[in-house]
């Protein structure tokens, strides 16, 4: 059932990813029938004056993949904020801010976690096109990131077959903190005039996390799934100012 | 950059996401913490194969945790999760046995979503009788999910 369950969420995932990359096709077989009259010159910014100057915009993103994870079958969900200030179109000094929640029952085992807690991570992003005339952006960036955080772990009664005997395993309010550093490589392009999107892939380190003798944590908000080392990414809508 | 090439690469990200939806989740139930004793020799100092014949059961259960094994240089043996001591009987014969006695401090312990919950303990007392025993040296008193050698049981042998 669960496996069915896995193979028709693949499924749809395969034709909407289908859909998508069709319509793009389908997109730029039309522009290849117009008349170069036709096509109006896309709008490059150029502000060469501007670029010389330290200080050259801010960005202020929201994360939509920490947001849409739950639909895809993840066992969590996350909002967050970036504050980015851009200098010398070359240097970006990041604030992430966050709040990450995970309410999940493995169907198998039945185990139930619970945490829901605050996050933020700070760190820098180099871009590798700051020649580059046009507003679009590639980078490789560091960050330090940390959470403080209460979480629940419960499970059905433990049965011990050989003595005959049942015991309850239900704890609340368990506190804990982690701290992580996470290495990102992403692309930020301009959609329409100030809006940008972008995406960004993150391999995730835990420094250190506070375990409890009942267990440690399953998910840490902010940084995922309490693996050693992860995989992530996001996928920003973002404002320039 | 031209706008396609800009949407194709925003479009990206959807195959990570295809590849790691599609990651195989492998469940089984709650795994069970043993305690390992290593049988040594206590002439020659090294752990050694022992007895012809080796049954070992414990109190308070009708269950025999080991059943006539031969040729073994280890036992592995759990620990009730309600109790905080436990019973051994090492049967080498009908008319020769030992008991050894632990007791032990125990935490219903969360390994993951996929193995489940495992009784971690921590032992504080050792004691045995001294038929063939000779003598019981702890080596590791934490007890989890990973075997490895928590005591070092000394048995009476001639070279």
């Amino acid at each position: 059932m669960k496996q069915r369950k896995k193979i028709s969420k693949c499924i749809s995932l395969l034709l909407s990813s289908l859909l998508f990359f069709s319509l793009s096709l389908s997109a730029q077989e039309k522009k290849k029938i117009r008349f170069k009259r036709d096509i109006k010159p896309e709008k490059v910014v150029v502000d060469s004056v501007a670029r010389t100057e330290l200080y050259q915009g801010l960005f202020v993103g929201i994360d939509l993949y920490g947001l849409g994870n739950k639909i895809f079958g993840g066992d969590y969900i996350s909002s967050e904020v970036t504050i980015e200030v851009n200098l010398k179109n070359r240097f970006f000094p990041i604030l992430e801010i966050g709040y990450g929640s995970s309410n999940f029952t493995d169907e198998t085992t039945q185990i139930s976690y619970q945490t829901k807690a605050p996050f933020a991570r700070i760190g820098l992003n180099y871009n590798f096109q700051y020649k580059k005339k046009n507003l679009s952006y590639l980078y490789l960036g560091f960050r330090y990131g940390f959470t403080s955080f209460s979480y629940d772990l419960s499970s059905p009664d433990i049965e011990d077959e050989i003595w005959n005997t049942e015991t309850t395993y239900a704890h609340t309010g368990l506190q804990s903190n982690a701290h992580w550093i996470a290495f990102v490589a992403g692309i930020k392009v301009q959609v329409y005039n100030q809006f940008f999107m972008g995406w960004a892939l993150r391999y995730k380190s835990l420094l250190r996390v506070k375990d409890n003798i009942q267990g440690s944590p399953y998910y840490i908000p902010g940084f995922g799934t309490n693996n050693g080392s992860t995989l992530g990414i996001s996928y920003q809508l973002i404002y320039q100012f | 950059m031209h706008l396609q090439k800009k949407y194709g690469y925003l479009l990206l990200p959807l195959l990570f996401l295809l590849l790691t939806s599609c990651e195989e989740e492998n469940g089984s139930s709650n795994v069970r913490s043993l305690v390992r004793f290593n049988f040594i020799s206590s002439t020659i100092k090294e752990q050694v194969s022992l007895f012809d014949s080796l049954t070992v059961t414990a109190e308070e259960t009708q269950d025999t945790l080991i059943y006539k094994a031969s040729s073994i240089n280890h036992i592995s043996l759990p620990l009730p999760y309600e109790e905080q001591q436990v019973t051994y009987m090492l049967s080498y014969s009908a008319q020769v046995r030992d008991t050894v006695w632990l007791t032990y401090t125990n935490a219903a312990h969360f390994i993951s979503m996929q193995q489940g919950i495992s009784m971690y303990y921590t032992i504080k007392t050792v004691e045995h009788t001294k038929h063939l025993i000779d003598s019981i040296v702890t080596q590791n008193p934490a007890i989890n999910e990973t075997e490895k050698e928590n005591f070092q049981m000394y048995f009476t042998t001639t070279e």
